[in-house]
Formats: structure tokens, C-alpha cells, sequence
């Protein structure tokens, strides 16, 4: 029997090649937009603040620079204030700005900020000012983006420069620091939609890229689906199987290389059948060429026989001659028989027949009915034929009776094998039974349990034969040790032909309560 | 398959965790911004020997009438120096209005004046009711009408009252000329 080939599974739900070609291609895809749009936000948002810091430091730089003239009149330092935080945040809702005294030695005054940045009515500044941050206002522009609350805003520090104070009093005349901080808020605000945008963006190049890579793979795979199914069926049997070897990938010569092999296959199981044939052919010629001249020589014997019966020593080796001739009768008869199965000529010539009878006309014709115990239901009735029957029966018991020890027993009886009626000829026999390594083997041609005796009655290929009549019926034909005794060969026949099988089964069953024996 | 997921959250997860305007140090953006012009210097009458005199001071853009405000602030000390004195009073803020044409009793809200109305008056405030000198009331006068475009100045040393009562007995109507005698 050949073995079973795999079934494939109906889908590698997630190990399979599929799910994971998509999974590369998603994460590629992924990778590559997620890092574009990284790049892209960094790039927006960078020049986005750039744009927003550098308006509002020129805007800045340029409304003190004309606000803060380079000498200024003694204590007019709240008239420039006023003036300052009036420009800055004139019509911008977004800025805030202070503007103060600076002190020229100690801590520098720094503005309170609001309670509340978010809400418009507050004139104060958004975020607190820092020390540090005022510090470094006295000695340039500087800027710093400050989240408060959740709320991004940019704090601007800046100090007229340039200025001439007089000597005396330097205090009077120096012109404020001023302070300005401008809410982000709208900057974050689109910076946020463009992420919302980006997100879009990218889900729908992945939604594309999972597309693109379920096309993909399914190209990729349909020829590796169609080479597994091919292959599945160069498995079961059928050579003639090839594959279209379309493309100029990697899997075109992998089909290519299917389809080489595939024709290697197939030319050499064809020659190889042919060779069998044709030695089958030549065994079954030279049968049926020997059979005519041992015929004739059979006959010649016989005669040669009685004439020598009167010597002694004569008639021996006549004896000798004349049974081997028939031997050789025997082993061509054999040899035809088995040529006819191995051609597929051999057919049934189907009857009812009752098993018990059909037994003990066997064992009567062999002369055999003394030496084998049978044991069975009278009634028995299996729609078979007949001469193979005998065959099979003769085979078993003339096996038992030559090879295995008395008492030999046959037993029949009703069997069903796979929901199938049909009954069974057991024959037993008490001989030291069979070696492990001679029963798989049992019913091969040539095989005798004495090997080195070459020159035994049998031919070596009644088990064949009989196995083969066995099988053309449908049955089987088994070898087995019975425990506590010598070789047990089983045959099973089914009780008729397989398309009629149910009512002649009945039939049989019916007399199974009835024993002798 | 793994290591190729955890290689496309990495990149996720940083871009979500630096999102939004970040938060930076204190970042330095240029030079000092420093004007490039001197505004007109304006022209205040101070008091040396008894005597009216014109001192100039640095103006401010935009603000005309820095002058007449100038006259409330303390001297500084290079005029001090000079022997330059001040009558006005001392801790005095002066406040300028301007109402435009409008009878003075009609004035209920008074505004920073930045320029001067077609009548050619400065009207000037103050909450002081001590006595003003003739030489301080010449320094207002004359400081006033250095300014273009200003003929005449009316002080008010008490507004409230005035507003409330439509009695104006601290109105005082300033000509430079009148205290001619004084330069």
C-alpha cells in the first residue's frame, strides 16, 4: 500500500506564508509612512514655531526700537511703559506685555502673571517670569516657549539698547524691561489637525498597503498552491500531472523543475512497467511453451513407470523420474495460473455455493478428509466461485497437512468485516507454526518455510495463488501463530459480489446456529 | 515577526510622545534692539534768579506736550547744578486734558490729550489747591506755549469740584505774555 500523503490544512491562519508576506509588507509600510510623517511633523512644526517666534521677535525688537528713544527724560520711565504695552499688544488678542523699571542693582522686578493665562480679560503676562530669563533680557533678546497649564506659550524678553543715561542719576533715565509673552495656542492648534491629518493619512497607506500585499502575496502564492496540488497528485499516482511554467521568477523554474522531474518520473515508471510486463509476458510464454512437451513427457513417464515396475532399482528411479516430471507439470500449471492474475485475465465464474459442501468436496478429492477436523454451520451459503474456492481451501489445508503437525482443524464461519457480511475459513494446524521472520513474507512467490530445502513437493506459489484468488473475490487471505498451537491462515470472503451483497448475506447468516463437526 | 512590529511601534510611540509645541530653555534671539533716532528735544521753562528760563530736555515720540508733565518731576542734578530752580509745588502731577472746542463746564470725562484741539488751548489738571506762584504759573504758560501750536493755557487746580458744582473758582487762563515781565 502506498502511504497516506499529508492532507494540507484548509489555512495557516498564522504561520502561513500569506499573513506573514502581509505582516513584512503592513510593518514596511508602517515604518516607512510613520517616519515620513515624523519628518514631516518635525519639519512643519519646527518652521511653524520659527515662523510664529520670528514674527513676534521682530514685532518686538521693532516696536521698542522706535518706542524707546536713545536718551530719555528723567523719570518718564511710566509714560514709556504705557506706550510700550500699548503698541505690543495693540490689536493682538494673543499677546500680553509688561513693561517696567529696571533696577539697576539687586533682583530685577519681575511681572506677576495671571491667575488664570487662559482667560481674556487678564492684562497680566501668561507665564511667570524667571529670574534667570530677566537677567539675560538685560543683555539681549531673548526667548523661551513655556507650557503652562497644558498651554503653550512664548515668553520674549528685550531691553533697549544704545541708550545714554546721565551720570548722576542713571536710574531716572533708564528705559524699562519689557516683557512679552504671545499665546501658541494657534500654532498647537494646527500643529494638531496636521497630526489628525497625518494619522489619516497614514491609516489609509496602510489600509492600501494590506491591500497591495493580499494582491501581492496571492500572486506570489497561486503558483506555490497549484505546485503543492500537483505535487500532491504526482503523489497519488497520477504522472501525467503538469504545471503551467509561466513568469521568469524563481517559481517559474521551480515548476519548470517539477515538470522535469515529473517527466523523469513518469518516463521511468513506464519503462519500468514495461520491463515488468514484458518479463511477466516472457514467464507466462515460457509456461505455456513447456506445457505441450510436458504433457507428452508426462505421458512417456507414466508408461516408462509401469515397464520399469518389474526391476527394482529401475523402477526407483522412474519412480523419481515420473514425479519430478509432475512436479514440473505442477510448478508450469502454477506458473500459468499466476501469469493470468498478474495480467488482470483472470475472472469469477460466480454460484451460490454451500460453504460446508464446497469443504469437504475439497477434502474428499485431496483424500484428505480423515486427517482435518471442520467445524462450521451447515447452512452457509456465499455467492463465489467455486473452483477458486477450492483452490484457496486445498492451498490452507494442503499447507497445514504437509508443513504443520495434526491435528489440523478447519474452521468457517460468519464474519463481517467493515460493515461488510461475509465469513471466514480458518485452518489451524499444532506444528511449531511459523518464524517471525518468514510471515511477512509468507505469501510471496518462491517462498518455502524450508529454505534450504529446494527440493520440496511445493512449488512455491500455491499461498500466492491462493492469496490472489482470495483478493479477486474481495477478500483477504492472513498468516498468524495461533497461541498454544501451530500456523493459523485466515481466509476472508465476502458472502457475494459487492453491489449484491446485503440479500445473499442474509441468506447466509441464516443457518449459522447449526453446527457439526 | 516580532522584532518587525516592535520596529514599527518604536517610531509610533517617539512620534506621539514629542507631539505638540515642546517647552525650551531660554533661548537667546540677537542683540539689544536700539533706536536709531533722537525725537525733537522738548523745551521747559525752569527758574533761575528769580527769572524764566528755557531748559531742553530729551522728548519721547508721540507725546507733544512731554514738556508741560516734565514740569512735575524733580530737577535733575546737572540743572541743579546750574542753579536752576522749579516753583511749582512739590509732589505735584501734572495731567493733560483737551476738550476740543467744548466749554470747560461741559467737560464730564477727561482724556490724555496727544494733540492739541482747534481752539489752540492745553488744558492742564491738577489735585493741588496750594497756592501757585506767578513764576509758576509763568513756567506752565511759557512751557505750554513752547509746544506748537499752542496759544493759551487753562489750569485747573481743581477739576472735581468744578465738574460737580459747574462753579470753576480754581480755573487760572494762561498767557505766556502775561508774565513777560519775568523773562
Amino acid at each position: 500500500m502506498r502511504p497516506r500523503l499529508p492532507r494540507r490544512p484548509s489555512r495557516y491562519w498564522f504561520t502561513g506564508l500569506r499573513p506573514r508576506l502581509a505582516a513584512a509588507f503592513v510593518a514596511v509600510a508602517l515604518l516607512a509612512s510613520v517616519v515620513a510623517s515624523g519628518i514631516a511633523y518635525v519639519l512643519v512644526r519646527r518652521s511653524m514655531l520659527q515662523r510664529a517666534q520670528d514674527t513676534a521677535l521682530t514685532e518686538v525688537r521693532g516696536v521698542v526700537a522706535r518706542t524707546v528713544p536713545s536718551r530719555l527724560p528723567p523719570d518718564a520711565v511710566g509714560t514709556v511703559s504705557g506706550d510700550l504695552t500699548f503698541r505690543l499688544t495693540y490689536g493682538r488678542d494673543d499677546r500680553r506685555a509688561y513693561a517696567g523699571p529696571l533696577a539697576l542693582d539687586g533682583p530685577i522686578a519681575v511681572p506677576v502673571p495671571a491667575a488664570d493665562p487662559g482667560s481674556p480679560r487678564e492684562d497680566a503676562l501668561h507665564v511667570p517670569v524667571s529670574q534667570e530669563f530677566a537677567r539675560r533680557a538685560t543683555r539681549g533678546m531673548v526667548f523661551q516657549r513655556i507650557v503652562r497649564r497644558g498651554k503653550p506659550y512664548l515668553l520674549i524678553g528685550a531691553h533697549a539698547g544704545n541708550y545714554v543715561t546721565t551720570a548722576k542719576e542713571p536710574q531716572r533715565t533708564t528705559p524699562p524691561i519689557v516683557f512679552v509673552s504671545v499665546s501658541l495656542e494657534s500654532e498647537a492648534r494646527e500643529l494638531r489637525s496636521f497630526t489628525r491629518s497625518v494619522v489619516i493619512a497614514d491609516a489609509a497607506a496602510l489600509a492600501a498597503a494590506l491591500l497591495l500585499a493580499l494582491a501581492a502575496t496571492r500572486g506570489v502564492l497561486r503558483p506555490v498552491r497549484r505546485l503543492g496540488r500537483a505535487a500532491r497528485a504526482l503523489g497519488d499516482g497520477d504522472l501525467t500531472v503538469r504545471i503551467p511554467e509561466r513568469g521568469r521568477d524563481e517559481l517559474a523554474d521551480l515548476a519548470r523543475t517539477f515538470n522535469a522531474t515529473a517527466d523523469a518520473l513518469e518516463r521511468t515508471v513506464t519503462e519500468l512497467r514495461a520491463m515488468d510486463a514484458a518479463s511477466r509476458r516472457f514467464v507466462a510464454d515460457v509456461s505455456h511453451e513447456l506445457r505441450t512437451p510436458l504433457t507428452s513427457m508426462l505421458a512417456v513417464t507414466d508408461v516408462l513407470t509401469e515397464n520399469a515396475a518389474a526391476t527394482e532399482p529401475g523402477g526407483t528411479a522412474a519412480r523419481l523420474v515420473a514425479a519430478e516430471t509432475r512436479r514440473l507439470g505442477i510448478l508450469v500449471e502454477h506458473l500459468i495460473e499466476i501469469s493470468r492474475f498478474d495480467a488482470g485475465a483472470a475472472a469469477l465464474q460466480l454460484d451460490d455455493v454451500l460453504v460446508g459442501e464446497a469443504v469437504a468436496g475439497t477434502l474428499a478429492a485431496r483424500g484428505w478428509t480423515g486427517r482435518v477436523t471442520v467445524d462450521g454451520p451447515a447452512g452457509l451459503i456465499a455467492r463465489i466461485d467455486p473452483r477458486r474456492f477450492d483452490v484457496v481451501v486445498a492451498n490452507l489445508a494442503g499447507n497445514a497437512l504437509k508443513h504443520g503437525a495434526p491435528p489440523v482443524r478447519l474452521e468457517y464461519g460468519p464474519a463481517e468485516r467493515d460493515g461488510r457480511p461475509g465469513f471466514r475459513v480458518a485452518v489451524t494446524d499444532h506444528g511449531p507454526g511459523l518464524s517471525e521472520d518468514l510471515l511477512p513474507v509468507v505469501f510471496d512467490r518462491f517462498v518455502k518455510a524450508e529454505a534450504a530445502r529446494t527440493r520440496s513437493e511445493g512449488s512455491g506459489l500455491g499461498l500466492s495463488i491462493a492469496r490472489e484468488n482470495a483478493v479477486l473475490h474481495g477478500g483477504t487471505l492472513e498468516a498468524a501463530n495461533a497461541p498454544g498451537a501451530g500456523a493459523v491462515f485466515t481466509a476472508w470472503l465476502p458472502l457475494g459480489p459487492e453491489e449484491a451483497d446485503g440479500l445473499d448475506g442474509l441468506d447466509g447468516l441464516d443457518g449459522s446456529d447449526g453446527r457439526d463437526g | 515577526m516580532r522584532s518587525v512590529l516592535a520596529a514599527a511601534l518604536v517610531p509610533v510611540l517617539l512620534a506621539t510622545a514629542a507631539c505638540g509645541v515642546r517647552p525650551t530653555g531660554i533661548i537667546d534671539a540677537g542683540s539689544k534692539p536700539v533706536s536709531g533716532y533722537r525725537p525733537e528735544p522738548v523745551t521747559i521753562y525752569l527758574v533761575k534768579r528769580n527769572r524764566l528760563v528755557p531748559v531742553r530736555r530729551p522728548g519721547l515720540p508721540g507725546h507733544p506736550f512731554l514738556g508741560v508733565t516734565q514740569l512735575g518731576v524733580p530737577l535733575t542734578t546737572e540743572e541743579r547744578n546750574a542753579g536752576l530752580t522749579t516753583a511749582i509745588p512739590r509732589g505735584l502731577e501734572l495731567r493733560l486734558t483737551e476738550y476740543g472746542g467744548v466749554p470747560p463746564d461741559d467737560v464730564g470725562e477727561t482724556t490724555v490729550a496727544d494733540e492739541i484741539g482747534s481752539t489752540g488751548e492745553l488744558v492742564v489738571e491738577t489735585s493741588s489747591k496750594r497756592r501757585w506762584s506767578r513764576l509758576a504759573l509763568g513756567q506752565v504758560a511759557c512751557t505750554a506755549e513752547a509746544v506748537r501750536g499752542v496759544r493759551r493755557t487753562l489750569l485747573m487746580t481743581d477739576p472735581e469740584a468744578d465738574v460737580l458744582a459747574r462753579k470753576r473758582p480754581g480755573d487760572l487762563r494762561l498767557r505766556c505774555a502775561d508774565h513777560a515781565d519775568l523773562r
